[in-house]
Formats: C-alpha cells, sequence, structure tokens
C-alpha cells in the first residue's frame, strides 16, 4: 500500500512537472505560420508607456506578438532638455525595445525567419532609431555576423579622447 | 534558457549590486583623487550604504564601478579566444581623474535635470541634481562619463534624425567626432564587456549603448567589417595586407615567429623553440600577462617537447598537433585540454582551417597527412573533452602536398606553401585550385598568415 502512494505520489509530482514544461513551451514557441500572419497583420502602437515596457520585457515567458508590439511602438517622450530625467527614461526606454528586438530575432531559428521579421520592423516600427537598429542588424545577418558582438567590438576600437 | 534568467534578473542585479559595500582599496583610491570621501574613510574593511551618506555611497559606488573598469591584469580569455570573456582594455578611469575634482550633491536643480557641469569655469566639478540618485549605478557611471566630456569643450547640437528629431541640444553630429555621446557609448560598451558587472546589467547597458549610437547621432554609425590577413616572414617582419592592392608593414618582431591572431589578441611562436610563446594585444606590443592556454601547455614543455609541435591553429575548434597527438579545447566549460592520439587514424603533420561559409568567421579544421589526405574533426559537446572525427578524404592529395597553412578570411581561402608564397586558392567540389598572388610587397619567405576582422564604426 505504501508503495502504491509512493507510486502515486510520484507521478502527480512528475505530472506536474511535464504539464508546467508544456505550458511554458506553448507560450515560449509558435506556429511560424500564425506568428507570420500576426506580423503582417500588427499595428504599431503610437506610444508605450515605460512601465509596460519594463512589464513584456522583464518577463521570461512574453510572446513574440508581445516582443513585436514592444518593439514597434512609439515613444513616449516629450523631453527637450537632452539631460534630464525624462530623457534618460527615453534612453531606458529605447534600450527595452533593442532588448525586445533581440529577444524577437533570437526566437527566429532560420534566417529567413530574422530577415523576414527585421524588414517588417523596419517598415512598421514607430521609433525611427528602432528602425535604424533593425536596419543594421539585418545587415549584420546578411554578411553572417553577429550585430551585437561587432556593435561592442567596434565601438570598443574607437580610442578614447586624450 | 540563459537568455531569460538575464532578462529576469535585470532589475535584481541592479539592486543588488547597488547595495554591495565597497572595500576599503577601492573606496581608498577614490578619495586619493576625490578628497570629499575622505572623511569616510576609517579602520573598516568595507563601507557600506550606512556607514556613509546615503548619496556619496552611491557616488562611490559609480565610481567603484568607473574604476574597475579598467582591470590592472586584464582578464583574458584564458582558454584561447574559445570561450568568450571579454575585457574593458581601455583607461576609462585615469580619463574621469584627469578631469573630474569634485562633486556637488545638489538638493534642487532645473526641472527634470539630473547632473551638468560648467564647462569652462567649472573647476571639474560636477553637479548631481536628485534624479541623478534615483538612476542604478551604470546609468549614473554612464551619465558622470557623459559630463566629463563637457570639460573638453564639447557641447551638443540639434538633432536632424532619429526619435528626437528637431530637439535642440540633444544630439551630436557624429560618433567618431568624441563628443559627449560618443563618451557615453564607450563606457555603455566598455560596462558590457567588463567583468564588473552582472550579465543582466550587461544585457541592459549592451542595449543602451546600441539606443543611444543609433539615436544620439546625426549621421546615424554604420558598422564595417574590415578584413585583413597578417603575414609574418623569417626576419621578423609583420604586414598587414588589405586582401586587395595596400600591405601595411606593422613591426619587425626582435625574434621571427609565427603569428595567430585569437579572439582580440595576437599569440606568437617565436621561431627559436628556446624562447617561450607570448600574447599581446592587436598591436602586437602591449604583452597580456596570460599567453592562453595554449601557449602555457607549449611553454612547459622541455625544448625536446617543443621540437614535436607540428601544427598549431586558433581558428574553428583550434588545435595543436604534437607528435601526431591532437590537443585542444573542447570543454570550455573547464578549460581542460583534450589530448586524443592519431596513429590509429594515420599519421597527421599539419592543421588546415576552410571557411564554413561565406562570412569566414566559422572554420571548420582538418588534419592532414604527409600525403595530403584530409581527417575533420570536431568537438563533441562544450562541456566535455570528446573529439569527433571525419572520414579519411584522399581525394584533395595531390593539391596539398606543399600547403603548410590553409585558412580563409572573408569568403576567400589562402595558403603558404612550402617556399613562403601566398597563394589563392579556390575549392569547387573535390578540386582545388590555386594561383600565387601578386602582393604589393615581395611574396616569399612567410612563415605564417593570420586572418584579421576588425569591426569599426564611421
Amino acid at each position: 500500500m505504501k508503495k502504491v502512494t509512493t507510486f502515486l505520489l510520484l507521478g502527480i509530482v512528475v505530472g506536474v512537472i511535464v504539464g508546467l514544461f508544456a505550458k511554458k513551451e506553448q507560450t515560449l514557441t509558435h506556429s511560424p505560420k500564425k506568428f507570420q500572419k500576426e506580423l503582417q497583420a500588427s499595428v504599431p502602437r503610437p506610444n508605450i508607456s515605460l512601465k509596460e515596457i519594463k512589464k513584456v520585457v522583464t518577463n521570461s515567458e512574453a510572446t513574440k506578438e508581445e516582443l513585436l508590439d514592444i518593439t514597434i511602438a512609439g515613444q513616449d517622450y516629450d523631453e527637450q532638455d537632452p539631460h534630464s530625467f525624462k530623457a534618460i527614461q527615453a534612453q531606458k526606454q529605447g534600450a527595452f525595445k533593442v532588448i525586445a528586438l533581440k529577444r524577437l530575432i533570437e526566437t527566429e531559428k532560420n534566417i529567413e525567419g530574422k530577415l523576414q521579421t527585421l524588414n517588417h520592423v523596419i517598415m512598421t516600427a514607430k521609433d525611427p532609431t528602432i528602425q535604424r537598429v533593425a536596419q543594421s542588424y539585418r545587415e549584420s545577418l546578411k554578411n553572417g555576423r553577429s550585430f551585437f558582438r561587432d556593435f561592442k567590438q567596434a565601438v570598443g576600437n574607437l580610442p578614447i579622447p586624450n | 534558457m540563459k537568455r531569460y534568467i538575464v532578462v529576469i534578473t535585470i532589475f535584481l542585479s541592479c539592486l543588488v549590486s547597488a547595495n554591495e559595500c565597497i572595500p576599503k582599496k577601492d573606496l581608498s583610491e577614490i578619495a586619493n583623487h576625490f578628497s570629499q570621501f575622505n572623511k569616510y574613510l576609517s579602520n573598516k574593511d568595507s563601507y557600506c550604504e550606512k556607514d556613509m551618506d546615503e548619496q556619496w555611497f552611491k557616488i562611490a559606488k559609480s565610481l567603484q564601478l568607473l574604476k574597475n573598469l579598467t582591470p590592472n591584469e586584464p582578464q583574458v580569455d584564458q582558454q584561447d579566444g574559445f570561450t568568450y570573456k571579454a575585457i574593458s582594455e581601455n583607461n576609462w578611469w585615469s580619463y574621469f581623474t584627469n578631469r573630474a575634482r569634485k562633486f556637488s550633491v545638489k538638493s534642487r536643480c532645473q526641472t527634470g535635470v539630473v547632473a551638468y557641469v560648467r564647462p569652462f569655469f567649472g573647476g571639474g566639478k560636477i553637479h548631481l541634481c536628485p534624479f541623478f540618485f534615483d538612476f542604478n549605478t551604470s546609468s549614473q557611471a554612464s551619465t558622470m562619463m557623459h559630463e566629463v566630456r563637457h570639460f573638453d569643450g564639447h557641447s551638443h547640437t540639434r538633432c536632424t534624425q532619429g526619435n528626437e528629431k528637431g530637439n535642440s541640444g540633444a544630439c551630436d553630429s557624429k560618433i567618431t567626432n568624441k563628443g559627449s555621446y560618443a563618451i557615453s557609448v564607450q563606457t555603455l560598451v566598455g560596462m558590457a564587456r567588463s567583468s564588473e558587472i552582472s550579465e543582466a546589467e550587461k544585457a541592459m547597458v549592451e542595449a543602451e549603448a546600441v539606443y543611444m549610437a543609433f539615436n544620439k547621432f546625426n549621421q546615424v554609425p554604420e558598422l564595417k567589417i574590415n578584413t585583413s590577413l597578417l603575414l609574418s616572414n623569417g626576419n621578423g617582419e609583420v604586414y598587414n595586407w588589405d586582401l586587395e592592392q595596400k600591405a601595411d608593414y606593422v613591426l619587425t618582431m626582435n625574434n621571427p615567429a609565427k603569428v595567430y591572431a585569437s579572439a582580440n589578441y595576437m599569440t606568437i611562436y617565436p621561431e627559436d623553440r628556446n624562447l617561450d610563446a607570448y600574447r599581446t594585444s592587436g598591436d602586437l606590443v602591449t604583452r597580456i600577462e596570460k599567453a592562453g592556454l595554449f601557449a602555457e601547455t607549449y611553454n612547459d614543455e622541455t625544448l625536446s617537447e617543443r621540437d614535436k609541435y607540428q601544427a598549431i591553429t586558433y581558428l574553428g575548434n583550434g588545435g595543436m598537433l604534437k607528435d601526431n597527438n591532437l590537443i585542444l579545447i573542447c570543454d570550455r566549460m573547464g578549460g581542460k585540454l583534450s589530448n586524443v592520439n592519431l596513429d590509429d587514424k594515420g599519421q597527421f603533420n599539419r592543421i588546415i582551417s576552410i571557411a564554413k561559409n561565406s562570412s569566414g568567421r566559422e572554420h571548420q579544421n582538418f588534419l592532414v597527412s604527409e600525403a595530403g589526405e584530409l581527417l575533420s574533426y570536431n568537438c563533441a559537446s562544450i562541456s566535455s573533452t570528446k573529439v569527433n572525427f571525419g572520414q579519411v578524404n584522399k581525394s584533395l592529395s595531390s593539391d596539398l602536398a606543399d600547403i603548410t597553412q590553409l585558412l580563409s578570411s572573408g569568403d576567400k581561402t589562402y595558403a603558404l606553401n612550402e617556399s613562403g608564397e601566398l597563394i589563392s586558392v579556390d575549392t569547387k567540389g573535390n578540386k582545388i585550385s590555386r594561383s600565387i598572388i601578386n602582393l604589393p610587397i615581395e611574396n616569399r619567405d612567410w612563415i605564417s598568415i593570420a586572418p584579421i576582422t576588425k569591426p569599426e564604426v564611421f
């Protein structure tokens, strides 16, 4: 009897773990066809708050659709002073969009999918800076290079001013 | 999975690093440059938030980050570039301390302002507004670097592109002008490549650097990949050939040596085997303390054992061929060497590396026998020492007989023959066609070639 109970309990635990993983798979993977349809139908929002961006970008289970939504949204920025609190917040907001873009592209398994998604971002992103990042990212990918690694190395190669 | 962990912990890590105490050594060095911190120094080994005023603790934390962006001992990729452990090579701390003298903590500032300096009569004083203290350490450090650049007379201009198009004084003209935003981007990249902050923070500062670079310059930065070949000859002379019409003389080494490129470094094996192998930065002059596992293994050998080394490559999975034993670093996590005897597969005396794709970034390595037979090898995984081998291929035997080194750069393949001539190699199916390259310098007596890839922003 004790053995049966142990076996049943073990079965339940395994079942829960498998279920959790299955749920995670469901949220993180998508049918490429379905995503392509959604990609074409996606409409960029004129602006989006930093709070909302943070919520999605820091969520490990954010879907591709959510990441795309963040990436192509406009900037919630109306500040003139470059040294202001709002300007730095806007910079953070842009940085989170870059992370969203990077995550979005990394979820694509093949180069065609990556390029297609980048093309879409270039054409639809409300934030012109994100469009430019996506253009440079696309060029790197076409040349079989890692955009982020090359960017860091290139900036690292700039001399420090005397 | 790692990516998600990084994302989740972005904010947590900021909080953790912001609350860690500052070792006495760091605070003392900060106080050496900024006497305002002297009053906090005592007999303690470390200083926590409770030991200092809250705002001054935060300033000290960002200074600590800036200071440590320049490791005294660069933490090079100890596994010869097969593991990536980038460093910040630039001396940001001296740049900063040569300009900043003191800090002024303001209780109020003009609406929304975070920090400011008075460039011409400011006496090196950085004014920090209440908002400054609401940001995390990396943003504070980047802001301070940005501000000190204004002491050099750099001001901003109106944005003509990007998300802030039309805003006056919110952009710089171009990144190569080295203005305040260029310094901010460089500092952020320095942090993203530093071992001083967590992976999560690195992801954030990397993204900040990218967004700022593409938002804050009226001339949008472009990435260009410059590829070239470094040629060393029997006289110790080194030339950098741009793969076209230009070959720049780089330097003459004291001792002729084979030069290998690995990650951002050069590993140099003198022809005189009494001399140790060593590593330099890309300039071939600045010595790096750690020579890497391959060179250290070689250096540990006696002279008679060193003579048994037949070939070394830092491309692809890398590899050293010694007395028909293949030595390589497959276990990148543990940094352990694999050592496989090849007697049951044949007798090999060279290693060649052929690009897997047109970018020339990834190489497939082959062992080559005296007769020109090829045997491919790969690491089974990055966490074990197991090596997988392909089938012996005899089809290219006659074409490879006199080749001593072969590798790809970009979409082209180059080789050295036994006469020390640089030749161009074209592999089509099972046939190799080859032609001697018409270099702008004399094409003879080369002992090594190394592909150089240098991303540049302009």
